[in-house]
């Protein structure tokens, strides 16, 4: 196949917020982004849709990061409310992690919405074949993009979250265009 | 994995005819990690039989998740928690306790069963032995690689007397022809705490595998030559890794030796599939003093990582209830051995009397320093005819010294007059 094919499109989620500990662990394992990288018969572009992931992904096609985008009403709503300080609270002991994910401050919620409500992340899913959930945090999104018909196939694989850490994608000597 | 491994091929070595029954390659995957390399070390002999268990954990195709397990993956891993403890009383494992005793039933069905060994944990894996005793009087053995009701670490007993899964554990053992267990510590908790049986409690220690091991290069004595000291093994909470790190870094700015060398990690980062983000943050601190991660190794690439070692660090945490399976490994290698442990921990006495043995009173950053600036003198100055007899020393650790006599005494008792394998 040569590199003219259409590209095989994988995005990456990383939906955990301000924690990016888990996105930067050493896994040594093959991870399912290496095995389409691998075995795909058409060049592959990986981008990525990030919140509270602060470090480049170099190689990767497009980077959205939905830090700074415009919270929703919801989110405004639930800030003012003193929502988001009880869900620090609660992160600190079982039941309250419990309570958080059940409720509309779960960080896969947060992270569902803003990229629901961004335009440029919504294009990006919609033009692709794969997305690769990187955290528990970013599986609704991943479910929910598979499930809407949005991409064809969704995984939760934490072990694509060391890209760009302790492997990096073979197109990063090409061009950089993060 | 590997004691479950060896002790199938003992038994099929012995003449047994060995079916083993286990889960499916998904599982490990999906769950524990996996070496597949593993495999090939399997007694060709040997039947395997593998079944499914808990399919939907773990599951990586989003499009399988249910509406519940993405609602709140916390609920539902909690509630699958609370579920698996209906059948038999071990959260997490305990559904498996049906999908193994009819497996176990069939494997009897299809070609009668003598003897069960059940290897823990996860304890569940005890059900089919004494399912299969009930229903049909088979004789089984519980092999406890760990201990079910006793916190290894702490040494503090789990649970109540009196609980669910206590009462199950003294039926398992008063039905138990006789049950294993990895050293002296663990089996002396267990003999009081069910001194009816204690006559039928043996130690079968952990060993190192003679089919994992090449020899070493041949060694040279030159003091500045760059040396690499190595930890091969599970790397994961309890164990004071940062005190290592620190003597690490201490050792470098007292010895030229140490200065001029690496230090390299090889093993899983914790015991499931994810790594463990606090040890890989911790291992990452200190990456500028020559410390690096390379991942876990196979059992096959066993003796190639060895290879690439010049001296060892036992890094284990403190407790008279743990000896480690490494521990072995490393004595095999005939290499000089850092012990960073405190000397309470059962694996002092695994390798009392091995030469190039350099331990702490304490594992402190200061004591350690001090031991793996002996070590790298001892490791600069070894040839290879003194590994050679380091490894001599160690022969009495082999997997095949533990396991052997208790597989004959089964023979004996249980199919005395029976043939060798067809």
């Amino acid at each position: 196949m040569t590199r003219t094919a259409k590209p095989f499109r994988i995005v990456l989620l990383f939906g955990s917020g301000v924690e990016t500990q888990n996105s930067v662990a050493l896994a040594a394992e093959s991870s399912k982004l290496r095995q389409f990288l691998e075995h795909s018969a058409r060049p592959v572009d990986v981008s990525v849709i990030s919140l509270g992931l602060r470090r480049n992904i170099p190689g990767s096609a497009d980077h959205v990061r939905l830090d700074d985008s415009t919270r929703s009403a919801t989110d405004r709503l639930l800030a003012i409310l003193g929502a988001f300080a009880l869900r620090r609270w609660f992160a600190t002991f079982p039941l309250g992690r419990l309570l958080n994910s059940l409720g509309p401050v779960d960080q896969g919620r947060v992270f569902l919405r803003t990229a629901k409500r961004h335009a440029h992340a919504m294009r990006l899913l919609r033009s692709t074949n794969v997305v690769i959930a990187t955290d528990v945090e970013s599986t609704k999104l991943g479910w929910t993009a598979v499930h809407r018909g949005w991409v064809d196939d969704a995984f939760y694989d934490y072990r694509s979250a060391p890209v760009g850490v302790t492997w990096q994608l073979p197109s990063e000597d090409d061009t950089p265009r993060d | 994995m590997y004691r479950a491994l060896a002790t199938a091929n003992a038994f099929a070595k012995t003449g047994w005819r060995v079916t083993v029954l286990t889960a499916t390659h998904d599982t490990f995957e999906r769950l524990t990690g996996s070496d597949p390399d593993s495999e090939k070390y399997i007694d060709p002999h040997i039947r395997v039989v593998r079944i499914p268990y808990a399919p939907g954990l773990g599951e990586r195709d989003l499009r399988k998740w249910s509406r519940a397990h993405v609602y709140s993956p916390v609920l539902w891993n909690f509630a699958r928690w609370l579920l698996s403890r209906l059948p038999f009383p071990e959260g997490g494992y305990g559904s498996w306790k049906v999908p193994l005793t009819t497996a176990a039933t069939e494997i009897h069905r299809e070609s009668p069963v003598d003897l069960v060994v059940g290897s823990a944990n996860p304890n569940v894996d005890f059900a089919p032995g004494m399912y299969l005793h009930r229903k049909h009087g088979i004789p089984y053995v519980m092999d406890y690689r760990d201990a079910w009701h006793l916190d290894v670490y702490s040494g503090k007993r789990l649970g109540t007397r009196y609980s669910r899964s206590r009462r199950v554990e003294r039926r398992l053992i008063d039905g138990a022809s006789e049950a294993w267990f990895v050293n002296r510590a663990i089996r002396d908790w267990h003999a009081a705490e069910y001194p009816s049986r204690a006559e039928h409690f043996h130690v079968v220690a952990n060993g190192f595998d003679p089919s994992f091991f090449d020899t070493l290069p041949d060694r040279q004595r030159d003091p500045d030559r760059e040396l690499t000291f190595g930890y091969l093994g599970t790397i994961y909470g309890p164990i004071p890794l940062r005190e290592t790190l620190d003597g690490w870094r201490i050792a470098r700015t007292e010895s030229p030796t140490v200065a001029r060398s690496k230090l390299v990690f090889r093993g899983r980062l914790g015991h499931f599939a994810e790594p463990d983000p606090i040890a890989a943050a911790l291992l990452r601190e200190y990456e500028s003093d020559d410390v690096a991660y390379l991942g876990p190794a196979s059992k096959s690439q066993v003796s190639e990582v060895y290879r690439g070692f010049d001296a060892l660090l036992l890094v284990i945490g403190r407790s008279k209830y743990i000896t480690s399976g490494k521990v072995f490994e490393y004595a095999a290698t005939g290499l000089p051995i850092a012990a960073l442990h405190h000397p309470e921990t059962a694996a002092t006495e695994v390798l009392s009397g091995y030469p190039l043995h350099f331990a702490v009173p304490e594992p402190t950053p200061r004591h350690i320093a001090d031991a793996l600036i002996a070590t790298a003198e001892a490791a600069a100055g070894q040839t290879t005819a003194e590994v050679e007899q380091m490894k001599k020393w160690a022969a009495h650790l082999s997997r095949d010294a533990q396991l052997l006599p208790r597989v004959t005494a089964l023979r004996a008792q249980f199919a005395p007059t029976a043939g060798a394998r067809p």
